[in-house]
């Protein structure tokens, strides 16, 4: 057991390391490309506002102002859904950091929580769910 | 996998070469293959030695000047003492700097004032001499020079007779200054044009169709007649390594692979400039060297350096021999290695194979738009329904009670393979800094703390988070500060929940927190501020949760805390837009919640089952079913989670009978295609 552990901790937290480093990069400089990283099913809250799917949340993030993120700290827990061995599962990545809006003097903290899933119909990691809030 | 798992010392060490089974590709080729002769064959042997201090090459063996290198050991007997290069050692590690020289004698060379002009006699460069010190009585001098040539120079003549003294002369001081590889411009060798014909002499001798095998240079005769020291050995010029490889490079553009075997390299600073050289470089081997960090092969990892390479060898370096020592396998020593070098295929002779997480996105370009505010107002709580409202509600309260009073009682909450982790996030922003917050202590977090952005190695990655409704109590939340929370005052909490629908094996839901604590530890309480997000499932009839009256149980727990920052950030702002939108669908999101209630639900009997979503009131009945067949689809949907036009196709597998739907459902679960699944309804 203690074996899969490290696997699990190995696959999530490389994928952690890689979203972080994508996602951000885009939401600032290419949101359109977020895109790919959601569905039509993913839930999306933004400071309690709610996004069922990727097009009501592209509809909004386009009126939003750009932005420049810095990502403080992040951290992920494998999650215990069903894949077949060797297949990475879903997991929950939470990110804290500030946030600066080009509208707004003063940068904001934010915290981001992910839950990551893959595609059934090609592995691809997209997210399920992404609740985000001015903290 | 195959494993180079030989023991040191005595005895010949077996093959470590080509099996039928070994991977494919380039690396049995380019490094098997070329090692000891006959392409594709056997390895060479290692000679019999002693451990790894003593295995120093003696002469050129039979190597000539541009014969095949053979791979290994020479197998000498005449094994040259090894000596660490350690940091006070002059080993390529200067680029620019100065180094400190001192004197020492019996008498009072301090203030002699014929040193100077002795010390340029005699040394054969000029010496730029400054920062003259003597010692308090006189007896020693210490002086700076500004770089490695008259270091060694003035270092010769350690011994020599002046007037009536024998001076003893010692390099003092850190003599380390770091290179910046990706900006260095063309290197000189302060030497004559004589010595780059010889490197160019020396790398055509070892290149040959790709390859270029710089194995094992310090005993090359062509590097030998010509005085050049080659990188890792003592004393070598901090510009050699950067010469060896443009050279190289321009006599051979094509070199996809590179073998630096058997050079004492420590750190691949010396080096370092082979990413700037060989940028699309395909294979590597360090074998046989002292790199011992994971620092030290920095210098040709990262971004810009290095990206194209599929193999690489770190065989016979204590980097990878201890990571295996202490941990007993090279998971972990793997692990770290295929992060660094993301392009690696075949690490130490081994294919990579991991399961990886991958994103699918291609290359695309386009531009943001710049508006004038934030879009849309922030708003309050938010639950997906009334049922998961109550639910967390009373999840919460149960939870921080507990966690403020009597924290191993929650040993019953956790599932027992629930995960937990926190994170000190201890950044200030500017803001935070213009009112005053110098910074708390942090000390009873850090230890503990998986901030990924900070931890990289594998195994602290896995230390830090703890599996386990015992091991989460004992190792993860005692070893916390003691707190309190105040989740009665509303404004102080927010908190936005909503049901998982299909992501899991039974629905859970999940629940972001964000609010404060303080922290009761000693004299002077300090308030945090905190984000901690729980995934909760229905808790099983008959465990122990149930019995405590408890309806939920944690999955997964993780917090972040921070410099406390207040609460205002999620105060609700009011809504310009009066009348909301109803081309979201049906609304049966639940804006609002009142303060959790402080009282803890004890003695309830066990919970029924955490309620399925919502199906939507409004939905047309599939054609050709019956309106009772409808009901029954949506009380499937209800109790299953399963979206509606999965729910008919269910229901009609089984003749509509519901239980045996359910059973259905229960029992294909893990073959449900994720569209089958109700998305949280917002």
């Amino acid at each position: 057991m203690a074996d899969s552990l490290k696997e699990h901790v190995d696959t999530s937290s490389k994928g952690a390391d890689q979203f972080v480093e994508i996602y951000y990069k885009l939401f600032d400089t290419q949101r359109p490309v977020l895109n790919r990283l959601y569905r039509d099913s993913s839930a999306i809250l933004w400071n309690g506002n709610a996004y069922s799917g990727i097009t009501p949340f592209a509809e909004f993030y386009n009126k939003l102002s750009s932005s420049e993120h810095t990502v403080n700290a992040y951290d992920c827990h494998p999650l215990p859904t069903s894949t077949a061995p060797g297949t990475p599962g879903s997991m929950i990545l939470n990110v804290s950091g500030f946030v600066k809006y080009s509208n707004e003097s003063t940068a904001r903290h934010f915290s981001q929580s992910f839950i990551l899933s893959p595609d059934p119909s090609n592995g691809s990691f997209y997210v399920w769910s992404d609740c985000f809030r001015f903290v | 996998m195959q494993r180079d798992r030989d023991g040191r010392g005595g005895g010949g060490r077996h093959s470590s070469g080509i099996t039928g089974n070994e991977s494919e590709g380039l690396f049995t080729s380019n490094f098997s293959g070329n090692f000891g002769g006959s392409g594709g064959g056997g390895r060479v042997h290692r000679g019999a030695s002693g451990g790894r201090s003593d295995r120093r090459r003696g002469g050129a063996g039979g190597s000539g000047g541009g014969g095949r290198r053979v791979g290994g050991l020479r197998g000498t007997s005449a094994n040259l003492p090894h000596t660490r290069t350690t940091g006070g050692d002059l080993d390529g590690d200067m680029d620019m700097g100065e180094k400190k020289k001192s004197f020492s004698t019996g008498g009072s060379i301090g203030t002699d004032s014929g040193l100077d002009s002795f010390l340029n006699r005699k040394a054969g460069v000029k010496l730029d001499i400054t920062n003259k010190k003597p010692s308090a009585d006189n007896s020693t001098v210490s002086f700076k020079l500004p770089n490695v040539e008259q270091a060694r120079a003035v270092r010769k003549l350690n011994g020599i007779k002046y007037k009536r003294y024998k001076l003893i002369i010692k390099s003092t001081g850190d003599q380390r200054i770091m290179e910046d590889s990706s900006r260095s411009t063309v290197p000189r060798l302060a030497s004559s044009a004589g010595t780059i014909d010889s490197i160019r002499t020396f790398i055509r001798s070892r290149y040959q169709n790709g390859f270029l095998d710089l194995e094992n240079m310090a005993a090359d005769p062509t590097l030998r007649a010509a005085s050049i020291i080659p990188p890792g050995g003592r004393s070598s010029s901090s510009q050699v390594g950067a010469v060896l490889m443009k050279v190289a490079s321009e006599l051979f553009p094509d070199i996809t692979t590179i073998s630096l075997a058997s050079n004492r390299l420590r750190s691949m600073q010396p080096i370092s400039s082979i990413a700037q050289f060989f940028p699309k470089l395909l294979n590597l081997s360090l074998k046989d060297n002292n790199i011992t960090f994971m620092k030290d092969l920095e210098y040709i990892s990262g971004p810009k350096k290095l990206t194209n390479l599929r193999e690489l060898i770190l065989l016979d370096n204590p980097i990878r021999d201890h990571a295996i020592e202490k941990n007993k396998d090279d998971f972990s020593y793997r692990s770290d290695i295929t992060k660094m070098f993301p392009s690696l295929q075949v690490l130490d002779q081994t294919p990579v194979t991991s399961s990886k997480i991958s994103f699918g996105l291609g290359d695309l370009v386009d531009t943001v738009k710049d508006t004038a505010a934030l879009p849309v107002p922030i708003k309050g709580n938010f639950y997906d329904s009334p049922g998961t409202q109550a639910m967390v509600q009373e999840f919460l309260s149960s939870f921080f009670n507990l966690y403020d009073t009597n924290r191993s009682a929650l040993e019953a909450m956790y599932d027992s393979s629930a995960t937990f982790s926190y994170v000190a996030d201890m950044s200030i922003s500017n803001l935070q800094k213009l009112k005053g917050l110098r910074g708390d202590r942090w000390e009873h977090y850090v230890d503990g703390s998986r901030s990924l952005s900070r931890v990289k190695e594998l195994d602290e990655r896995t230390k830090r988070i703890h599996v386990g409704n015992v091991e989460i109590v004992k190792r993860g939340i005692l070893k916390l500060p003691k707190t309190k929370h105040h989740l009665d005052d509303a404004s102080k909490v927010c908190v936005d929940a909503w049901q998982t629908g299909g992501l899991l094996p039974a629905i859970c839901i999940y629940i972001m927190v964000h609010g404060e604590y303080e922290e009761s530890n000693g004299s002077r309480p300090v308030i945090k501020s905190f984000d901690r997000s729980f995934i909760i499932a229905p808790a099983p009839p008959n465990s122990q949760a149930s019995l405590h009256g408890w309806k939920c149980i944690i999955i997964s727990d993780q917090l972040i805390v921070r410099h406390y920052n207040g609460s205002k950030a999620w105060e609700p702002e009011p809504d310009p837009n009066a009348s909301t939108p109803a081309a979201l669908g049906p609304q049966t999101g639940v804006a609002q919640g009142g303060p959790i209630p402080g009282t803890v639900a004890s003695g309830a009997a066990p919970a029924p089952a955490v309620q399925g979503v919502q199906p939507d009131p409004l939905q047309t009945p599939m054609a050709g079913i019956t309106p009772e067949q409808h009901a029954m689809a949506q009380e499937l949907q209800r109790q299953t989670g399963l979206n509606y036009p999965y729910a008919v196709q269910c229901l009609a597998a089984v003749a509509w009978d519901f239980a045996a739907g359910i059973a259905l459902v229960n029992q294909e679960r893990a073959n449900i295609p994720a569209d089958a699944w109700q998305p949280p309804r917002f």
